[in-house]
């Protein structure tokens, strides 16, 4: 009787257990969590399979607004993928940098230097910054190893449970299905059309008088922050224990005007430091007029290209990748074929749909891998 | 603190959980108890370990004199005893005399040397400061030093408690502990430690040092206390707290509207912090077999202030009312000022008898309330806090014939519902004029705002404050369905004669069970105020 007694109560405390972990799991996967542009992205990421992408791009918010891995396969039939977060910290970059040697063999890792460039070093403890990384990041060791070491003991625990951070996100479940219905048919997909690209639809006009004429002849260097280039030489060290070969070092276009000039040098300056290493550097800052960019036309912001700067700058770097660094596109298995094939087209579709929004002067909206901007597309 | 181990930290959680692995699997029986002292002594380490000398200081000391004033009563009896025959009457009644004083000198001794350190850490500062203003108004120079003062974790419930002991080994109702760790035990139990309630000896200590064996509905019915007391703090109180300390912050900066606003969510917010702090430490004691005194009876359903004291913070007032109450109104000098009112001219008039009657009584009562007031903070705030409870309670006892008079010459039938729930709100907004002197930065704050309650109202002003407090619409939607959950159920309770919620829910069908406790923890995880985005306030009664 007693054993009885006993079994059921532990059959209702399992049954209790098991009902909280599975709500409790689906609130923190799907309902009170961050589902962004950045998750979509880093989602997209652990999605290829493994070994399967040719290069890996690594960075903040200039690479998945200024490179287009569809169109890159389109044009130049390497595969390849944005591992970037908005505002990515120094620390964040080389846990990043990990992720990407534990989880693919890329021909190039080409790793954009803009979280080095600040001023000051407050970036690296921008809460969300911070977070639109590492909550995207699947526990593995190296995720463990970043919050050991990165992460006071008393929050350490809200990275292994995000739901203890952001369940306070629940007033924000109305706004919300859009980004949970994506994320769900992207898992169901199991694959990215847009492959973590992010847009904005307008075309920017500088108030600011732009400098970026004399760039292409500018060597001037002025020091990192030094705490940033302690990171950068921490990351270049760490490329080298790992006989890191296949690491390039990138800076990509922005609009240059008086105030953001110091950030010109101190990418000079951590080009030098870049290459002291033995590793490459490619400017693109200085290559404005070789890619072809007209800063009337091919920004949104002072910091991003807009649709037709990606493109002219996805070309020139992938043509760059493909003849300095011999990047050749690999073998593809026929679904890979397939879903690559999507991604060119997906990328085309999007462009002309950018095109009519800026040219029929629609109000400018942010376009992403959401259910949105994918309805729309569907009518190209 | 080493680490964060507040009652509503996961920390804490698993602390209870080993300490019940241990406790329950710890093989001598007859040294269960000392599980306990264990997990105690590593809270109050790991919570408030720099001023554990403190906690151990008066223990030792309540060990100490408890011993030796039981000493002497069993030496002077031993004594009596021996000397039956050879001593007369008178020479007995001068021995016990002399024994009296001595036992009673030697309590003195503890309550001074435990009071005092009490009213120093606690105290000193405002004293310095009242005196340097009085001198000051003076013209007189003089400055007494104010000095940088910490208050040990939970030292005015662990005071209270041993001197409650202290005073009982004295009256010989409860004999003095011969272990010195077992009265650590009494002193220091962790469940109790931060915010009471304060114990009895007779009542919890015997608890505390029996074997108790592993019992699942008690556990059970432990957890979901526990599982209540979340609820009401983390989910209402540390929800409410937010727009009160924004108020607070920038006093001056709101209107009478918000300001009415503030008091009534301190209200519930007060209610639900310390009400919701017992349940966990109840519920925590449950688990280990102990039955703490329940702090709480529904006290805005109270009738009059008396009875609002008699269902708030039960054990302070049961305290009060034993060590400092009975003592006062049964002094021989109060018994001596009735009895002499009663015999003279004014005695003889109707109101005289009356008065002469209450009068012990009245004067007694507003003595605590003065002490509840300064045991509340070292603030003027505060004693008037105490102080218009006490004048409000002796202007009760003293006025009770005239109201009766009143009630008969309308026809009130005090018994129906319309008069008692009249009675109902009246007492509650005297509460809330008592609350305003605990919101308010200052006395004269507190002033302020009750001329602001009539004059200071801007409806439509104060309706866009409150929306700029801290929290959204959303947040007081869920303090008001928690409000709304926490009346029904004190509405059952208050109906069926303090029926117990968990027994009455171990009667219905397991679905039934299961998804309350289910909705309670899902609850409590999403709507709960906790983690880096907040700071959850500490319970407020910690502060004591």
């Amino acid at each position: 009787m007693k054993k009885k007694l006993y079994i059921t109560r532990t059959v209702k405390l399992v049954c209790l257990f098991l009902a909280l972990t599975l709500t409790f799991g689906i609130l923190q996967s799907y309902v009170l969590c961050r589902i962004d542009a950045n998750s979509i992205r880093l989602e997209g990421y652990y999605q290829e399979e493994k070994d399967s992408l040719d290069v890996v791009l690594l960075g903040a918010s200039e690479v998945y607004t200024g490179f287009s891995s569809g169109l890159a396969y389109d044009k130049y039939g390497f595969t390849s993928y944005p591992f970037a977060s908005e505002s990515i910290t120094a620390d964040g970059t080389l846990l990043a940098l990990k992720e990407i040697v534990r989880t693919q063999k890329p021909q190039l890792i080409v790793i954009e230097l803009n979280a080095y460039l600040y001023a000051k070093d407050s970036n690296e403890s921008h809460d969300a910054h911070i977070r639109k990384l590492i909550d995207n990041i699947p526990l593995n060791e190296n995720k463990i190893e970043y919050i050991s070491n990165n992460v006071p003991p008393e929050e350490q625990l809200e990275y292994y449970l995000p739901l203890i951070k952001y369940h306070g996100t629940w007033s924000d479940i109305p706004k919300m299905p859009r980004l949970v219905v994506t994320k769900l048919l992207q898992q169901m997909r199991g694959t990215s059309y847009l492959k973590g690209f992010r847009t904005t639809t307008d075309v920017f006009k500088p108030t600011e008088k732009v400098l970026n004429h004399k760039l292409a002849q500018e060597t001037g260097t002025k020091k990192l922050n030094p705490v940033l280039e302690q990171k950068l030489r921490d990351l270049l060290d760490y490329c080298k224990e790992q006989k890191l070969d296949n690491v390039v070092f990138l800076r990509t276009p922005h609009l240059v005007y008086s105030k953001t000039y110091d950030r010109v040098k101190r990418a000079n300056c951590a080009g030098e430091i870049v290459q002291s290493y033995g590793f490459p550097f490619i400017n693109l800052e200085r290559d404005f007029e070789k890619i072809g960019i007209n800063p009337e036309t091919d920004f949104y912001n002072y910091d991003h290209m807009n649709i037709y700067g990606t493109v002219k700058m996805t070309e020139y770097l992938s043509a760059v990748l493909c003849r300095d660094y011999h990047i050749r596109g690999r073998e593809l298995s026929a679904k890979q074929k397939e879903n690559w094939d999507k991604a060119g087209k997906y990328f085309h579709k999007l462009y002309q749909y950018c095109d009519y929004l800026i040219k029929e002067k629609h109000e400018k909206v942010q376009l992403m891998e959401d259910i949105n901007t994918l309805q729309a597309l569907e009518k190209y | 603190m080493i680490f964060n181990i507040t009652y509503t930290s996961l920390n804490f959680i698993f602390f209870v959980l080993a300490t019940m692995l241990v406790y329950f699997l710890f093989p001598a029986k007859k040294y269960k108890w000392t599980v306990l002292l264990a997990a105690s002594v590593f809270f109050y380490a790991v919570a408030g370990y720099k001023f554990a000398a403190f906690i151990l200081f008066t223990s030792l000391t309540t060990y100490l004199i408890g011993l030796w004033i039981e000493n002497v009563s069993v030496a002077s009896k031993a004594l009596l005893k021996a000397k039956k025959t050879d001593w007369d009457r008178e020479q007995k009644k001068a021995y016990k005399n002399r024994i009296k004083i001595q036992k009673r000198l030697i309590m003195t001794l503890a309550l001074v040397i435990n009071f005092g350190i009490l009213a120093f850490l606690k105290y000193y500062n405002f004293f310095a400061g009242s005196l340097n203003d009085m001198l000051g108004a003076f013209g007189i120079g003089f400055s007494a030093p104010t000095l940088t003062l910490f208050l040990p974790l939970g030292i005015s419930f662990y005071t209270f408690q041993s001197m409650g002991y202290i005073i009982d080994v004295y009256r010989e109702k409860t004999p003095a502990q011969k272990n010195p760790f077992k009265l650590l035990l009494f002193v220091s139990f962790f469940p109790q430690i931060v915010q009471g309630p304060i114990s009895i000896y007779d009542q919890l200590a015997h608890q505390l040092f029996e074997p108790h064996e592993f019992d699942f509905t008690r556990v059970k019915h432990g957890m979901e206390l526990i599982l209540w007391g979340f609820c009401k703090k983390l989910i209402i109180a540390d929800r409410a707290v937010i727009p009160i300390n924004a108020v607070i912050a920038d006093y001056n900066a709101y209107n009478g509207t918000t300001l009415t606003f503030t008091i009534l969510l301190y209200a519930v917010q007060l209610y639900m912090d310390f009400s919701g702090g017992i349940d966990i430490s109840r519920g925590v004691a449950q688990i280990f077999g102990i039955d703490m005194i329940d702090n709480f009876k529904r006290p805005y359903f109270s009738k009059s202030i008396n009875e609002y004291w008699r269902r708030w913070h039960i054990s302070l007032g049961a305290w009060l009312k034993n060590y400092l109450f009975y003592p006062i109104a049964m002094s021989n000098v109060f018994l001596n000022a009735g009895k002499k009112m009663k015999n003279s001219r004014f005695g003889n008039t109707a109101a005289g008898a009356h008065i002469a009657k209450v009068l012990p009584t009245s004067v007694a009562s507003l003595v605590v309330f003065l002490v509840v007031g300064i045991w509340h903070g070292a603030n003027w705030k505060y004693v008037m806090f105490g102080l218009w409870n006490g004048v409000i309670i002796m202007l009760s006892i003293l006025l009770q014939p005239i109201f009766d008079g009143w009630t008969e010459k309308l026809h009130i039938n005090k018994q129906a519902l319309p008069f008692r729930l009249f009675q109902i709100v009246r007492t509650f907004l005297i509460v809330l004029v008592g609350y305003v002197f605990d919101v308010a930065p200052t006395m004269e704050q507190g002033f302020q705002t009750i001329g602001m309650f009539f004059a200071g109202q801007n409806l439509a002003e104060g309706w866009n404050q409150i929306f700029t407090l801290g929290i959204r619409e959303y947040d007081y939607v869920v303090i008001l369905l928690g409000i709304l959950l926490v009346w029904i159920i004190s509405l059952i309770q208050e109906k069926h004669a303090d029926t117990d919620i968990r027994t009455m829910l171990d009667k219905k069908p397991f679905i039934a069970r299961f998804a309350v406790v289910y909705l309670g923890i899902v609850a409590v995880v999403v709507f709960g105020i906790y983690g880096s985005g907040y700071n959850a306030a500490d319970f407020v009664y910690m502060q004591f």
